[in-house]
């Protein structure tokens, strides 16, 4: 077994720790359950967007348009209850064959046309936003039906929010995938060794659009669980969170040039940036010196990754 | 004479006017070790191309262990018993050693598609296992091969090949890459695929190893194999001199005798 301190993850636990730490002196408000359980359920959407994108950026892509999709499935899901009356089941199966299609969409063109994941997300990042507010007339959407509030707020046997339960779930389910499927073996085979992996005989190019689907199924579990707690939807929703989910992914100890990392890390680091955040705000940094904070710290942990690259490069 | 595990008769590849290879005739007998030897552009990489599948022949006939067989991609030709390590391995390095044996035909506990849940107790156990039996020693079997030497990857891969090879192995370069030492180990890994029967097929430049290890070498020169001698009856310069085409085959006793006889008697 890898020690500890050589897990991809060890950093980012070390990260969220010693910052807890320090924001624990910092402020008085930060180390109470209320607030703890508040970070966890402000990470939750963005560590159901890291879970996917640690599947795209293993096998060495990054898919850029996770908030946009995530603004699609729930602004279409949203507009399908408030505005149709359409059975809330029903509009959670649409969100999901939303995520699953366009999932389908990025992985074909990534893997059988092969264009560049970083193009093709670039391009969906601003096509899904624009269909999200095109397709629901630019409508808010307020008031959703059951189950939708005990989706956002609901307790699970009286104290456990569900958004933490639903992102922890999430999380056993696909670090069981990622360590114990053929699909999470190959996922890192591919980030690792692109042409052997085809040599051994993996058919590359279905794996490679499987983890698309993966990522476009985690933005519509993402858009649920977030229209829950806002209680309403619009195209509007979700802006800028594929940085927050990307940063996620690299804080935990993914490699951006994939088949080195960790599920386990994305949540870590979902959870640290949401600290970041928390913290800033409980010591009154403003929301300027907020946005330069997480940009830096993304430079920061892809700057980290290149040089433990070139040092494993150099062995 | 018992059926060669490889026979090759009339192998011919042209690509439009550029005679890659014409007529080839190979064999390889059970157990046997043969070498390929030639210059650059003699034809070996297209031959080696052919009978691991990743082309298909003009004309001409391969036959394993007795029947005709064409192979119509590298997976298949996998599939009926011919494994090949190439030179770019084929080895996820972010993957551990039983990962990597087992890459692409893992042993699942569940086939669920893609879902497939894998089994890693017997993947571990089995892969202890061949590479106990290649003679290659890993010493922690959890550690990615990241942070392994070019020798150990290579013995994994060979170690590999060796463990699901049913008809025989080919080598592409398997040292080209490597120092003095990692070359003695892995030459020490062929040495005993040798002593259990293992046929095996190696593309090598260096002929002092190409004498150490096999039984046979075939040379090849401007698209034809033009002779096949032993290693117990011939030298380097005689290699040498075939290779370059200083020697003349023809004039040279026996160098010709296993080319001919294969295209007398099928």
């Amino acid at each position: 077994m890898k020690t500890l301190a050589r897990q991809e993850w060890y950093g980012a636990m070390v990260a969220v720790l010693v910052l807890g730490i320090l924001l624990s002196f910092a402020s008085p408000y930060f180390l109470n359950t209320r607030n703890l359980s508040n970070i966890l359920v402000q990470a939750s959407v963005i560590a159901l967007l890291a879970g996917g994108q640690t599947f795209v950026i293993l096998t060495g892509g990054v898919d850029l348009a996770v908030g946009s999709l995530t603004a699609l499935s729930g602004a279409v899901a949203g507009y399908m209850m408030v505005k149709l009356g359409i059975d809330p089941y029903m509009a959670i199966l649409a969100a999901f064959a939303i995520g699953a299609a366009v999932g389908i969409f990025n992985g074909y063109l990534v893997a059988f046309v092969g264009i560049p994941s970083f193009i093709v997300t670039l391009g969906g990042l601003t096509l899904w936003r624009g269909l999200a507010f095109d397709a629901t007339g630019g409508f808010d959407m307020s008031g959703l039906p059951d189950p939708f509030p005990f989706i956002g707020y609901g307790d699970l046997f009286g104290f456990l929010p569900m958004p933490i339960v639903i992102m922890a779930t999430f999380y056993i389910v696909m670090s069981f995938v990622l360590s114990s499927t053929k699909l999470g073996r190959y996922v890192y085979a591919i980030g690792s060794n692109e042409m052997g992996a085809r040599q051994v005989g993996i058919n590359i190019r279905w794996y490679k659009l499987g983890v698309y689907v993966v990522s476009g199924l985690c933005c519509a579990l993402a858009a649920i669980v977030l229209i829950g707690r806002m209680d309403s939807s619009s195209g509007k929703i979700a802006q800028m969170f594929e940085l927050d989910a990307i940063a996620a992914v690299i804080l935990g100890g993914t490699s951006l040039f994939g088949g080195r990392g960790s599920i386990i890390g994305s949540l870590l680091g979902a959870i640290l940036i949401t600290m970041i955040r928390n913290g800033m705000n409980l010591l009154e940094i403003s929301q300027f010196k907020q946005m330069m904070a997480i940009g830096a710290v993304v430079i920061i942990a892809v700057w980290i990754d290149v040089i433990r690259r070139q040092r494993l490069l150099r062995k | 004479m018992r059926t060669p595990i490889l026979k090759i008769r009339g192998l011919t590849k042209h690509y439009g006017g550029v005679k890659a290879l014409t007529e080839a005739n190979f064999s390889l007998a059970p157990g046997e070790h043969a070498a390929i030897v030639g210059d650059n552009g003699a034809g070996k990489s297209t031959f080696v191309r052919l009978i691991t599948g990743a082309e298909q022949p003009n004309h001409g006939e391969i036959s394993l262990d007795g029947e005709v067989v064409n192979f119509s991609s590298p997976l298949d030709a996998r599939d009926q018993g011919v494994e090949t390590v190439y030179q770019t391995l084929a080895l996820a390095e972010d993957l551990d050693v039983p990962a990597n044996i087992f890459l692409g035909r893992e042993i699942v506990r569940f086939n669920l598609g893609p879902l497939s849940i894998l089994n890693h107790k017997a993947m571990r156990e089995e892969s202890v296992s061949m590479l106990a039996t290649t003679g290659v020693k890993i010493q922690d079997m959890s550690e990615t091969l990241r942070g392994m030497s070019g020798g150990q990857r290579q013995c994994v891969a060979i170690a590999r090949a060796a463990g699901f090879a049913k008809k025989l192995i080919i080598l592409d370069e398997p040292t080209a890459a490597l120092g003095i030492q990692e070359t003695a180990r892995v030459e020490e890994i062929i040495k005993g695929l040798k002593q259990r029967g293992v046929p095996l097929i190696i593309i090598s430049h260096n002929l002092r190893q190409v004498f150490d290890l096999v039984d046979r070498i075939w040379v090849f020169r401007q698209g034809r194999i033009i002779a096949s001698v032993l290693t117990a009856t011939s030298n380097p310069e005689q290699i040498v001199g075939l290779i370059t085409g200083a020697i003349d085959p023809e004039k040279l006793p026996g160098a010709t005798d296993a080319i001919k006889d294969i295209a007398l008697f099928h």
